[in-house]
């Protein structure tokens, strides 16, 4: 026989009572876990979850035991005539109407008969909502003659409307987040909703709050009958109090960085290529422990990026989405310098992150105490335009962060413009560029010699990019209206629709995205156009170089700091879209009157100076030049 | 020799001297009466003609005014532990005010027999009030919902994980404690450094003494009633400036950790 002290309701217990003491009895009592899953089996709709669940059914499993470990911890709620809370909500319920239970050593509570998740909530609302206040504080609400409560409930929670003088509502995932103390959690339509309410202010605190009034009355500012229902928050609750979730944050680094890189996106992209083969090569170097903070992107929005291989040097370092843990005030950067303060890595990469070049702008010279800081800038934009952190940020940064760019040209402008201030410097970093083999550059020059001596052919050219306008696509759409004898496919993403960028003419046609360029065959093309002047050094310039095609560039970024004319065809842009497209037809012009062998001659040199200068021990060189780090460690 | 020393410190708060000064009287005598023998002081840094003129004909009660100009406010901190004769130090900022028990609840605690011997003691509360909210004023028992004043609690029994985390990120105590002065001047303020880009000297002590396994404890039916300004705060003037806490060598986030 087992006898068990109680302080709580229960049923099938013999109740009594010694020396004053409440005890239960219960021959042969099972143990809790048994006790719970009694409940369970007596309460769980079997055929509602065998019909919502399959493959419970299929598997012959027994629902109840089915719901025990698994479905409980999944949220699934089975049960017309209860409601289910385990773990710290369970701690939280009050009140006579809830049976206390535990499962695996954890509590559980359970309300019968009890309203749903949305009518609990609601019900809360109802008794605490200030109607004439929301009233007085919103004339649309009264204008339109709507229920308050129904209004809070269906739009003014989610729009930041308050509910009574004094609380503070946190609604969504963050919700969940916040700490058992002083916080009330609800769902809303499947939503957290957390609610810090109002506790009572200890009298011997109002007393002295009220009395130092007569030292400067706008201690009552606020109303003195009000003092004690005003917002109250909590120091240590960093989250609930400033939006900031430390434990969460901190709990997503596993260990201390050497090396940090903030960039904004896991994109496929110059920029974001650049970041990962500089990840890369820093792994190679001694840096053995990276964290990349993605800053822009959640884990939600950039799925996927561990199937682009030009990301895969990334999958070497700890990616932590910042939006993802950093609470709801993840725009401050005051909070990323303080954690960088805190983990001190030796290095610090930003690369187009906005908060992450706000960090440095602001917060550079304590970061600069412990850690070298490097701020990636790629170009000043198109004749202005775009607004790239190139043309924003490097007067703030340059003091104490080594400006890190692709291209001289870019090099050079900033040099110009704020070469005189103080701070580490100004440096280039070529990007890397993944060589073809030579036995398959070999075939694809066979192929190039093919091609070019069939005089008959007609003329194929091919455009690789993103689909937008800033890639030049009005350039190249009178490029296809000047050459109607000529076709012009296109590979890459499209923003938006082609025949908002003009691109509909019947020579043109999109073939889609190019998972892989370096395996990709363009034997079947004249010619590789480069429309853009918004690159600093184009990856795609790099990696087509390797495929014994003619290149006609735009001539701008760093594209000249690789090729000459001796190895690809410039174009000098022009004032307007229209002179840029002549210049680039009387290009085409130029390699379509190529002899065969001065053809080859091209390739040949395109390839040669694409890769000494960005083959990849020469960029493993760079880096480990630019970033202190002795080549032996290699 | 006095039982503690509650050292004020001026800068340009010129008007809100005045209530600070009457409620630090109020505060010093409360203290008095109860038989603690205060010494009550005011470090005036960089201070303006008119914050030196009311702490003039306002602060005549006091035992002690001392001028300096390190335009600083964890120096001047510093400057006023050196100058003390008390046995315990209780900082106060010259625009706030402060609950009259302060002094006497905060020195009974750090006496009781079952005290740590070092330990640096806070405010239960905050009452952070807003000048702005006349505008927002409500005569009733429930505030205006645009009201900006509230109650900010410390509590005891900290998740020490957790702080020693959040402390990293952010201050989750005002810069007012009570502590030896043993204790002060052994963990003296660090001054906010351009040059290298560290300050924030509350928050880098309270790291410091966190890090250095010295408790910090909150003091019971005790409030700080605190100003809050539109601008040239010293927290407004950190972020401004983008300033980092400094930390001990020692000191390293717990990672990894749900």
């Amino acid at each position: 026989m087992k006898i068990i002290l109680l302080s709580r309701k229960c049923w099938r217990w013999l109740t009594m009572r010694i020396r004053g003491n409440p005890v239960a009895v219960r021959i042969n009592a099972p143990t809790e876990d048994a006790l719970f899953a009694e409940f369970v089996r007596a309460h769980l709709d079997r055929q509602a979850y065998l019909e919502a669940y399959p493959d419970v059914r299929s598997a012959g499993i027994d629902p109840v035991k089915h719901w025990l470990d698994a479905g409980m911890a999944e949220g699934r709620s089975f049960f017309p005539d209860a409601t289910f809370y385990h773990g710290d909500r369970a701690r939280q319920v009050e009140g006579a109407q809830w049976l206390q239970f535990s499962w695996l050593g954890k509590p559980v509570a359970v309300r019968i008969n009890a309203p749903t998740e949305d009518a609990l909530f609601a019900e809360f609302v109802n008794a605490h909502l200030d109607r004439q206040a929301y009233l007085e504080a919103y004339p649309d609400v009264r204008s339109a003659g709507i229920d308050p409560v129904k209004h809070w409930l269906d739009a003014g929670m989610a729009e930041g409307r308050f509910l009574y003088p004094g609380a503070t509502v946190v609604y969504g995932d963050i919700a969940g987040r916040l700490g058992n103390t002083n916080w009330k959690r609800f769902i809303w339509r499947g939503i957290p909703v957390a609610v810090r309410t109002i506790t009572p202010l200890k009298p011997s605190l109002i007393a002295q709050i009220k009395a130092q009034a007569r030292h400067d009355p706008t201690v009552l500012a606020a109303g003195a009958l009000a003092i004690d229902r005003l917002r109250q928050v909590d120091g240590q609750d960093l989250l609930g109090r400033g939006g900031v979730d430390v434990r969460n944050i901190f709990a997503a680094i596993p260990e201390r960085p050497d090396a940090v890189v903030l960039m904004p996106l896991l994109r496929v992209g110059d920029a974001e290529q650049f970041a990962a083969n500089l990840v890369g090569a820093l792994s190679a170097l001694k840096y053995n422990n990276i964290l990349v903070i993605v800053t822009d992107d959640t884990a939600k929005t950039a799925i996927g990026w561990k199937s682009l291989a030009i990301l895969s040097p990334l999958q070497a370092a700890h990616v932590m989405f910042w939006r993802d843990v950093c609470g709801f005030n993840c725009k401050d950067p005051q909070y990323l310098a303080r954690l960088l303060n805190s983990l001190r890595p030796s290095r610090v990469i930003v690369l187009n992150s906005r908060i992450g070049n706000d960090m440095t702008a602001r917060s550079g010279r304590g970061l600069s105490q412990f850690a070298k800081l490097y701020s990636i800038y790629f170009s000043l934009g198109v004749r202005e335009l775009c607004a790239p952190a190139g043309a924003r940020w490097p007067y703030r940064t340059l003091p104490f962060s080594l400006a890190l760019t692709d291209n001289a040209e870019m090099a050079v402008t900033l040099r110009r413009q704020w070469g005189e201030l103080q701070g580490p410097g100004i440096s280039v970093l070529p990007p890397r560029l993944q060589p073809a083999e030579d036995r398959i550059f070999s075939a694809r020059l066979m192929a190039r010699q093919t091609r070019v001596e069939n005089a008959a052919r007609s003329l194929r050219w091919v455009w690789v990019s993103r689909v937008e306008p800033s890639k030049g696509t009005t350039i190249l759409a009178e490029l296809a209206s000047m050459r109607p004898a000529d076709h012009f496919d296109l590979f890459g993403s499209v923003e938006g629709d082609l025949n908002e960028v003009g691109l509909t003419r019947p020579n043109i046609t999109h073939r889609g995205c190019l998972t892989d360029i370096s395996s990709a065959d363009f034997t079947d093309y004249d010619g590789f156009l480069f429309t853009n002047i918004f690159e600093g050094m184009p990856n795609i310039v790099l990696e087509m170089s390797q495929h014994a095609i003619p290149m006609v560039l735009a001539d701008a970024g760093g594209v000249r700091d690789t090729f000459d004319d001796r190895s690809v065809h410039f174009v000098a842009h022009g004032h307007d879209t229209h002179s840029a497209a002549q210049a680039f037809a009387h290009a085409l012009d130029g390699v379509a009157a190529l002899t065969p062998s001065a053809t080859l001659v091209l390739v040949e040199a395109a390839r040669v100076a694409a890769l000494a200068r960005h083959a990849p021990e020469v960029y493993l060189k760079n880096v480990a030049d630019i970033f202190e780090v002795s080549i032996n460690h290699v | 020799m006095f039982d503690l020393t509650a050292t004020i410190i001026f800068h340009r708060e010129g008007a809100f001297a005045l209530p600070a000064l009457s409620s630090m009287a109020e505060l010093v005598s409360a203290a008095r009466e109860a038989g603690i023998r205060v010494e009550a002081r005011a470090v005036l840094d960089n201070a303006d003609d008119l914050t030196r003129r009311l702490v003039a004909s306002r602060g005549a009660w006091l035992d002690d005014v001392e001028e300096v100009s390190f335009g600083d406010l964890g120096l001047s901190r510093n400057k006023g532990a050196q100058s003390a004769n008390g046995k315990y130090l209780a900082f106060l900022d010259g625009d706030d005010l402060w609950g009259s028990e302060w002094l006497r609840l905060a020195y009974a605690a750090a006496t009781a027999p079952d005290a740590p011997t070092n330990a640096i003691w806070h405010p239960e509360s905050l009452f952070l009030f807003d000048w702005n909210d006349f505008d927002r004023h409500s005569v009733g028992q429930r505030p205006r919902h645009d009201a900006q004043s509230f109650h900010y609690f410390n509590h005891p029994g900290l998740d020490s994980d957790l702080v020693l985390n959040t402390l990293f990120l952010e201050s989750i105590w005002s810069a007012n404690v009570f502590a030896k002065r043993s204790l002060h001047l052994r963990h003296p303020y660090k001054a906010a450094d351009k040059e290298t880009g560290l300050g924030i000297e509350d928050l880098s002590w309270n790291i410091e003494t966190v890090w250095a396994n010295i408790p910090h404890r909150v003091v019971s039916d005790t409030v700080h009633l605190i100003r809050v300004k539109e601008s040239g705060s010293l927290n407004q003037k950190n972020a401004a400036e983008g300033l980092l806490p400094y930390l001990p060598d020692h000191a390293w986030p717990k990672l990894g950790v749900r």
